[in-house]
């Protein structure tokens, strides 16, 4: 579910511009929703431009969801090359920072290999694994 | 004929690969290179996880990171004050690769 078709079918339609093919979207599809429902946070992803500086515009999108403080954001950057991932408040005890960085060096790994889905699929199973049970 | 057929079958073989992987890569990403795909952002498709936002809605809805701009455009420090400006400071060194702690957020910042 992208976060604009709350908004209308457009969503749908520009979601299929976006840099994912239909199997991709379903893997990513698959993995939020497991995390989510193993861990009871919210975990988002998003991918495009990103504004200088970069964990402002990140923290700023993070604090657009719902319940940011049950909230983990991945933002990445394809263009400036970089990832953000924001915990909030509750979050951030589950997922320490520490283990947040280690799930973004494999993120960042596979991106730099150009496997931008198969790179957010394994950064998702590695912040739930991480969080664990709810 | 015993030139041409050949070379017409390999030219029909290759044609069809280079079509198909063009077509089927169109969408990679490869580092270095521009990317000129639209923004997207996903949440799970569970009950309750919503976006609270006027420029949250807009990505999807098709005006892509331009939308984001409006909301943005005063992103970090001026918007919500000394929280950012922790972030300013915690989150990159040059290297990409520090670990960003602080205020009421936390998380990690990578690049490659």
């Amino acid at each position: 579910m992208t976060v604009g078709e709350k908004s209308g079918n457009t969503g749908r339609a520009e979601v299929l511009n976006g840099p994912f093919t239909t199997r991709q979207l379903l893997r990513l599809d698959d993995a939020l929703r497991g995390a989510d429902e193993s861990t009871g946070l919210t975990f988002s992803v998003y991918v495009g431009e990103l504004d200088q500086p970069v964990r402002g515009h990140a923290e700023k999108l993070h604090s657009q969801l719902n319940d940011p403080d049950h909230s983990v954001l991945v933002a990445v950057s394809p263009n400036l090359r970089v990832l953000e991932i924001v915990t909030g408040h509750e979050a951030r005890r589950r997922v320490p920072d520490r283990q947040a960085k280690l799930a973004a060096l494999s993120m960042a790994a596979a991106f730099s290999g150009g496997d931008l889905a198969g790179g957010l699929v394994a950064g998702l199973a590695q912040l739930a694994g991480q969080a664990g049970k709810h | 004929m015993f030139a041409g057929i050949p070379a017409a079958v390999i030219a029909i073989i290759y044609g069809l690969v280079y079509a198909t992987s063009s077509a089927s890569n169109s969408k990679r990403y490869r580092p270095g290179r521009p990317f000129n795909q639209s923004t997207v952002w996903f949440i799970a498709n569970t009950p309750g996880a919503a976006v609270a936002g006027h420029a949250a809605r807009e990505i999807g809805a098709g005006a892509g990171s331009h939308a984001l701009s409006g909301g943005t455009a005063d992103s970090g420090a001026t918007t919500h004050g000394a929280h950012h400006h922790d972030a300013a400071e915690a989150g990159h060194d040059g290297s990409g690769l520090t670990t960003v702690g602080y205020g009421e957020t936390g998380g990690a910042s990578d690049s490659w």
